[in-house]
């Protein structure tokens, strides 16, 4: 019987075989393979730069999930409980949601500078959109015959979201936070090309402005690892939550 | 038998109107990464400088720098860019195949290039003022970022006393302005619009000049292996450079209508533009450069000498 836990880390090791691979027969100068990435790895974590960048991108990432969460999923409910305020939400959403962060920088720089706060706000940008579209769908697809029971129960509007729809829209809510953590992810780039002296996308750019390919891939690595981690925090919530809906219901 | 002949002479007459004409004259192609500065590649299009000697060139597509423009270049997805001597170090010490072939941007006669501001409401009236404070900088280790640190060392301020922070070019002087950094460092065009703009709100601190006096900063660079196997075409795209560079010393008003057109910036934000003689490589520049990022230990001493890094090989007026 194959062992799930080896078949799941199968994926990275047959990712860097044909990263190896390609990189081999390409022979382009900025795609080195993988073999040389792994010491620039090595190298990073042994001399202390990747923890002083990775605590320095945790932060902003961080913040600006944290805004994104809090934003996403109460405005999202909201929207479900107040049809007005879905009617003036939601066509905004879907006109800023193409807007690349990288086009309001100066509106970023003139409202927020170029500290910590603009980047969180970068992070927020990519990553409220998603949460928020997930929340609403999820709490529209709960089962409208456990609503009606519930009602039929004597459950006011207050305890039916409270007790009812809330939990069971919980795993998809969780999954739109899983979805925006890796949309914030993704800018961090774009985030920390605004104003910073630190983090993985500061270091990214750095080896890529100086033509270390080596290092900037291991730290597109080690960005990927991080995002790893976090997603299968996140996931593990949504597993205990999922397991906690079986047995009370 | 006539309805045969007629049929021969209906084949003929296709034959004829269908035969295949002479082959024109081979032209050279070639693919230039571009970023939207007083270039005269621009003047060299426009005016048929590169179509006369027979080569093609495209324009493919706007960069945020040098860097950028590198990587496109060794990755064979163009044939050339335009970077600063610095990137061009950097690349070349990575391996890079690339090779800088003809002046783009220069501190020279009046044209200091790099200019450095600071709000004018701001305590900062020397280098040795910026100890503690935060300085602008557009990419990390370009010639601007190099220039800052001569500055600082020469005012004898570490490097450590000061906080570099990445910002483009276009957003810096908001950022001045917000008081979000307190320097801030530019060049054409965006030192005019800044100069408009917030003529009152910042105040010159230095230019390069101040620094190291003239100085070539960035030139056009060629994939070096696709320039070995095109001489002629190589040859053609620095020549045409050249007589662009004398075209627009002759018909400068022209020459920034031509640069507003193709960039799409305002005429009013281009100033005229001076370039080196013949659009030469300086290679005592390229030392300077090469051997101020050795003393550094950005760059391997030893590890390259200025012909690697640039070449007025492919300039006709200069190696005939």
């Amino acid at each position: 019987m194959l062992n799930i836990r080896w078949l799941s880390f199968s994926g990275f090791g047959l990712l860097a075989a044909v990263w190896e691979l390609v990189a081999q027969v390409l022979a382009s100068p900025v795609f080195p393979p993988f073999s040389r990435v792994l010491p620039a790895l090595w190298y990073l974590a042994w001399s202390g730069q990747a923890w002083h960048h990775t605590l320095v991108s945790i932060q902003h990432i961080s913040l600006g999930f944290l805004w994104a969460a809090i934003s996403g999923v109460s405005i999202g409910i909201a929207m479900t409980q107040y049809r007005p305020l879905a009617l003036i939400v939601t066509p905004v959403v879907d006109a800023v949601r193409p807007v690349a962060a990288l086009t309001i920088f100066p509106l970023l720089i003139l409202i927020l500078g170029v500290g910590l706060w603009s980047k969180t706000m970068v992070i927020w940008w990519t990553a409220w959109p998603p949460i928020l579209l997930t929340t609403v769908q999820s709490v529209r697809q709960v089962d409208p015959f456990v609503i009606e029971a519930a009602r039929l129960d004597g459950a006011g509007r207050r305890a039916m979201l409270t007790w009812i729809i809330l939990p069971l829209a919980t795993p998809g809510i969780i999954t739109g936070l899983r979805i925006g953590l890796g949309s914030g992810w993704i800018s961090l780039v774009a985030a920390e090309m605004l104003g910073s002296s630190a983090g993985l996308g500061y270091a990214i750019l750095v080896s890529s402005q100086t033509f270390a390919f080596p290092a900037m891939y291991a730290v597109i690595i080690l960005i990927a690892l991080i995002g790893l981690a976090m997603n299968s925090a996140l996931a593990g919530v949504q597993r205990m939550v999922e397991v906690q809906l079986c047995v009370h219901t | 038998m006539r309805t045969y002949l007629n049929w021969l002479v209906c084949l003929l007459i296709l034959t004829a109107c269908t035969s295949t004409p002479a082959a024109p004259a081979a032209r050279s192609s070639l693919r230039y990464v571009n970023f939207k500065v007083y270039d005269p590649v621009y003047v060299a299009l426009d005016q048929g400088f590169f179509a006369q000697r027979g080569l093609e060139v495209t324009i493919i597509g706007d960069t945020l720098g040098g860097p950028t423009a590198i990587q496109a270049v060794a990755s064979g997805s163009a044939e050339a860019g335009l970077a600063s001597l610095p990137a061009l170090i950097n690349a070349n010490a990575s391996d890079l195949p690339v090779v800088g072939v003809s002046d783009i941007q220069s501190a020279i006669g009046d044209q200091p290039l790099e200019e450095f501001f600071v709000r004018a409401d701001s305590a900062i009236h020397s280098l040795a003022d910026l100890r503690g404070k935060t300085v602008a900088v557009n990419l990390w280790y370009s010639s601007f970022h190099y220039t800052i640190l001569m500055a600082l060392e020469q005012a004898g301020v570490a490097e450590e006393e000061v906080t570099f922070v990445l910002l483009p070019f276009e957003h810096q002087a908001l950022a001045l302005e917000r008081g979000q950094v307190d320097m801030i460092g530019l060049m054409q065009p965006y030192t005019a619009y800044a100069r408009q703009a917030y003529a009152d709100t910042f105040r010159l601190l230095f230019t390069a000049f101040d620094v190291f006096g003239e100085k070539q900063f960035t030139t056009h660079f060629l994939h070096r292996d696709w320039a070995a196997d095109n001489p002629a075409a190589a040859r053609a795209f620095v020549d045409g450079i050249a007589d662009a560079i004398d075209w627009i010393a002759a018909n400068p008003e022209e020459a920034r209508t031509i640069i507003a057109r193709y960039t799409g910036i305002e005429a009013r934000y281009i100033p005229d533009y001076r370039f080196q003689p013949d659009g030469r490589v300086v290679l005592d520049d390229v030392r300077f450069w090469l051997e101020y990022m050795q003393q550094r230990g950005d760059v391997t001493p030893g590890r390259l000498t200025p012909e690697d890094v640039a070449t007025n090989a492919f300039n006709s007026r200069l190696s005939e």
